[in-house]
């Protein structure tokens, strides 16, 4: 990873949270493979793994309310269940989370969402909005790759991608790929996310939702969604407001997000599309006192993306789509000493580190679908602009970087009987940190009904920040290999082994190995139980020393409840993030939350709702760094209308 | 690392070209015989290849995912839950069963068509008819069997049958309505209508047929046990052999738009005889129209 960075030039780069996790990454103790704790986090899994082992089992299911008005609600026997089989047949981890998923959370942003994921561990810096980091199994946060529609909001200067950003309620789906997806998307040495937002309600000339609820320290989300169609015309339109004065101390936020989408039905099944997303951060984000840091930051984010494209059949098998964006990214970050209010030492003479990013660019992709395989061929290409007004953390020397890079690439599923063998590549022109191939092959196959193995070996790679200066590339290969089963009545289960192979020649080589299990229950009396558990053991490939800083242990638990009229989500989760031992972290038990909601009136095409969410209902700490500590408990609630 | 984008190349361009794709994807919302009738019509006298996917059997199924990568010829939806997995499918065409809100959905997706879960309003009053029946009590939802009612009532009015409506918004309105018809209808008709008819009301129709002797006449034979005088039935099998006409005309090129939502064909017309006799109707008068 990352850990030999010049960390004397990445202050200004990144922000300063970033900068805490690549100075703790950079002192690279070496630690006893046995701690304490993990007797503690061992029991809390084998704990939440026979949760949802021993599950009841189920003898009765949601009727079809056509089928239960014609037999008269007598032949609502009860089914076996079989095994899911997977939602796609791409070999590699994906999880797909759907928009009833996200309602069901109350979620405000997607890292509210990410956060009930297995494989993915979220570190907060404090309540709704407030900046979030995503580690996708362990690997580091600045190769989680995050696309809304397709196109990237990673900062090109930092490699961060801030998921708090991107308001929950826009979402029909986040797709996420855990391990590298290089073949496909170019710098993807972590995983990507693709949050893939609402599209037009088609059959109404307008509807709606409007949102709102208020919780703890004026913790406000309120939001409007305009969605209709007339003729071949749909839109999708969102404007939302998220301020707090802060659950934790010091984490104050105002922001304000918009989001548009029209979508123009072309003949013969074409569509042309136009999207705008503008979102608006102003908050406090640390507040490390002294004698530690005596810092204060408050960053003022502002990012605005626009994309057009179209998608047209070129005949029977073969498809075009083409688009292009433009995006701006300006992130302000203010450091002040909290004791007397100067500027924070670390940013001699300047009050405030500015960075702005502007990113054009366009791709190309050719879908011919045979009558076995499915062939896609496409091009991306981007053109970057950079102005940072420091070059490093102690002098003041504005420069401006222009960079454009490409990438071509071809992916092929071919499927024969109940196997499929997905082989891809690409190669990338980065003009910093050189050319880079990427090449993945993976297969999956439907060994029974209810079973599907899979398997996914790629190599990829992750850029490091683009600065005054260039450094090479950081390099990954992955190797997962896994299996989805309901062989065991009204339970799914989905197992996957990684290895995960990181180098680079600023990198000390690592090996990361690991593992992850997902089960959940079907649902009975409309109670269902899910639990995942993700392992990582990240070693140093010269003396297979363990490496700190590397998540190892985490556990998700989600217990739902969904009667169509109540429902209710209580979440727990429990990430061991191993830190070094100075960082003074604190990881024990789970952290967990309550969700209610109830629908209170329903018609055809309206409804209202309530809900309530108590956040980590017994006040327990779970932090990575004594100075991020999480939000204590809080409660918020709210209603929702739809029409 | 040449081996391998050597090998990798020849997977994707090299691989045997075996035909592995389907025309049909089924969606079906559950495992219930009444869906296996549907199917099996469906597939008679047809040689399409299909994937079929029952929702139920999932905890989670991405029906917009598998459609977008297997790129079927068409969905068949047997369901509601089936229905509603359609939901976001736009260009995909599907043909829709077994669910009452195929009507209200098929305007606002031009997609989509199907066959109603509603025999023709003629056959209910030519039953009504026979019967010597002329004021008919029909509560419904006016979003949901509206559309129906509307054209019911034209039907009826060229036939001299009067239908006595009364519009419910929520399932416990039915019993107010209901007593509010005493006096005023000598027959009941219960529609397939999911606010009129709930589990909680449907006993109180049948007691309004005892204690007024009006005889009441459904939608299914599950009725007849609980005091229905006679149902129109939909042959479920017959109902997938429409749906495969319509998919075959689809398959040959005809646009789902061009397909207009259809009554089912076939309708078996079932009486309860002691229901019957105490209502002082003979058989004869229930079963006199010879297209039953």
């Amino acid at each position: 990873m990352n850990n030999c960075q010049d960390t004397n030039r990445v202050p200004y780069l990144l922000d300063i949270r970033s900068l805490f996790l690549l100075l703790s990454r950079a002192r690279n103790p070496i630690m006893p493979l046995i701690k304490p704790q993990h007797t503690i986090s061992t029991f809390l899994v084998a704990l939440c793994l026979a949760l949802g082992i021993l599950a009841c089992p189920a003898w009765g299911e949601e009727a079809d309310e056509t089928l239960g008005l014609f037999s008269a609600w007598q032949e609502e026997a009860s089914t076996a269940s079989r095994a899911p089989k997977p939602l796609s047949q791409t070999a590699e981890n994906v999880t797909v989370v759907t928009a009833p998923e996200i309602e069901a959370i109350n979620a405000h942003t997607l890292a509210d969402v990410l956060d009930t994921i297995p494989g993915i561990q979220i570190q907060h810096n404090g309540g709704p909005g407030i900046t979030a980091y995503t580690f996708i199994q362990s690997t580091d946060f600045i190769h989680t790759q995050v696309y809304v529609d397709g196109v990237s909001i990673t900062n090109v200067s930092s490699g961060f991608s801030d998921v708090s950003l991107i308001p929950a309620n826009i979402i029909e789906r986040v797709e996420i790929v855990k391990g590298a997806a290089s073949s496909a998307w170019g710098q993807a040495l972590g995983g990507v996310i693709n949050v893939i937002t609402k599209s037009p309600e088609r059959g109404r000339t307008i509807s709606g939702t409007a949102t709102a609820s208020i919780g703890e320290r004026t913790t406000t989300d309120d939001s409007l969604e305009l969605s209709g169609a007339r003729g071949r015309l749909g839109y999708y339109l969102s404007g939302s407001l998220l301020d707090s004065k802060g659950v934790l101390p010091n984490t104050r936020i105002d922001s304000n997000r918009a989001y548009a989408k029209l979508a123009y039905d072309l003949p013969n099944h074409g569509q042309l599309w136009g999207t705008y997303f503008y979102t608006h951060a102003d908050m406090g984000d640390l507040h490390a006192p002294a004698p530690a840091y005596d810092l204060d930051e408050k960053p003022d984010k502002l990012f605005m993306l626009g994309s057009l494209g179209v998608r047209y059949p070129l005949g029977d098998r073969l498809e075009l789509e083409v688009s292009g964006h433009h995006s701006f990214n300006r992130t302000n970050n203010s450091y002040f000493n909290i004791s007397d209010g100067a500027i924070w030492s670390w940013q001699t003479s300047l009050p405030t580190s500015i960075v702005k990013e502007q990113v054009s660019g366009a791709s190309a992709k050719l879908v011919w679908r045979g009558e076995n395989n499915l062939l896609v061929a496409g091009s991306d290409y981007n053109h970057l602009e950079l102005f940072n007004n420091s070059s490093d953390g102690s002098t003041v020397s504005p420069f401006t970087r222009r960079v454009d890079r490409w990438g071509i690439y071809l992916n092929d599923t071919v499927t024969v009987g109940p196997v499929s063998v997905t082989p891809g590549v690409r190669f990338d022109h980065t003009q910093t940190a050189g050319d880079q191939f990427s090449p993945s092959i993976g297969a999956t196959w439907q060994l029974t009904g209810a079973t599907l193995l899979r398997a996914y070996t790629a190599r990829g790679y992750g850029l490091p920040v683009l600065g005054l200066t260039d450094s090479p590339s950081v390099k990954i290969w992955t190797t997962q290999v896994g299996a989805e089963s309901s062989a065991i009545p009204y339970i799914w289960a989905k197992g996957t082994l990684f290895r995960n192979q990181t180098w680079g020649n600023t990198v000390e080589q690592h090996m990361a190995l690991g593992t992850e299990l997902e089960i959940r229950t079907i649902p009975v009396w409309n109670t269902s139980l899910g639990t995942g558990y993700t392992f990582t053991d990240t070693t140093r490939t010269s003396d297979g020393n363990e490496v700190n800083n590397y998540a190892r242990h985490t556990v998700q638990v989600a217990l739902r409840y969904n009667d169509k009229t109540y429902r209710g989500v209580l979440t727990g989760r429990h990430i061991f993030w191993n830190s070094d031992p100075s960082e003074n972290g604190h990881y024990g038990g789970l952290l967990w939350d309550l969700h209610l909601g109830a629908t209170l009136l329903k018609r055809e095409n309206s409804s209202l709702e309530v809900f309530f969410s108590a956040h980590n209902l017994f006040n327990g700490a779970q932090y990575y760094f004594d100075q991020i500590p999480n939000p204590g408990r809080w409660f918020e609630g709210g209603m929702r209308v739809r029409f | 690392m040449r081996i391998l984008a050597a090998f990798i190349f020849s997977c994707a361009l090299l691989f045997p070209l075996v035909a592995d794709a389907y025309d049909v994807l089924v969606l079906q919302s559950r495992r219930d015989p009444a869906f296996d009738e549907a199917l099996s019509g469906f597939r008679t006298g047809r040689n399409l290849s299909e994937r079929l996917i029952v929702l139920a059997d999932y905890v989670d199924v991405d029906i917009t995912r598998i459609v977008r990568e297997d790129q079927p010829a068409l969905v068949l939806a047997l369901g509601d839950k089936a229905l509603e997995a359609t939901r976001k499918l736009r260009q995909t065409p599907v043909v829709a069963l077994i669910s009452l809100g195929i009507h209200n959905r098929h305007t606002s997706h031009s997609n989509l068509t199907g066959i109603d879960m509603f025999a023709a309003p003629e056959r209910y009053l030519t039953l009504f008819q026979g019967m010597r029946k002329h004021r008919i009590g029909l509560i419904f939802h006016p979003a949901k069997s509206g559309w129906y009612v509307q054209q019911a009532r034209q039907i009826a009015q060229r036939m001299g049958i009067e239908l006595v409506l009364r519009e419910v918004s929520v399932p416990r309105d039915t019993l107010f309505h209901l007593s509010s018809l005493a006096g005023k209808v000598d027959a009941l008709w219960m529609l397939p209508d999911s606010t009129a008819v709930t589990r909680e009301t449907v006993e109180a129709y049948f007691r309004f047929s005892q204690e007024h002797n009006v005889p009441v006449v459904s939608f299914a034979s599950a009725y007849l046990g609980l005091g229905a005088a006679a149902v129109l039935e939909i042959d479920r099998t017959e109902l997938g052999r429409q749906a495969g006409d319509m998919s075959s005309a689809i398959l040959k090129g005809a646009e789902a738009s061009d397909i207009p939502l259809a009554y089912p064909h076939r309708v078996l017309l079932k009486t309860n005889p002691s229901v019957l006799k105490h209502l002082g109707i003979t058989a004869e008068q229930a079963i006199m129209n010879p297209r039953e």
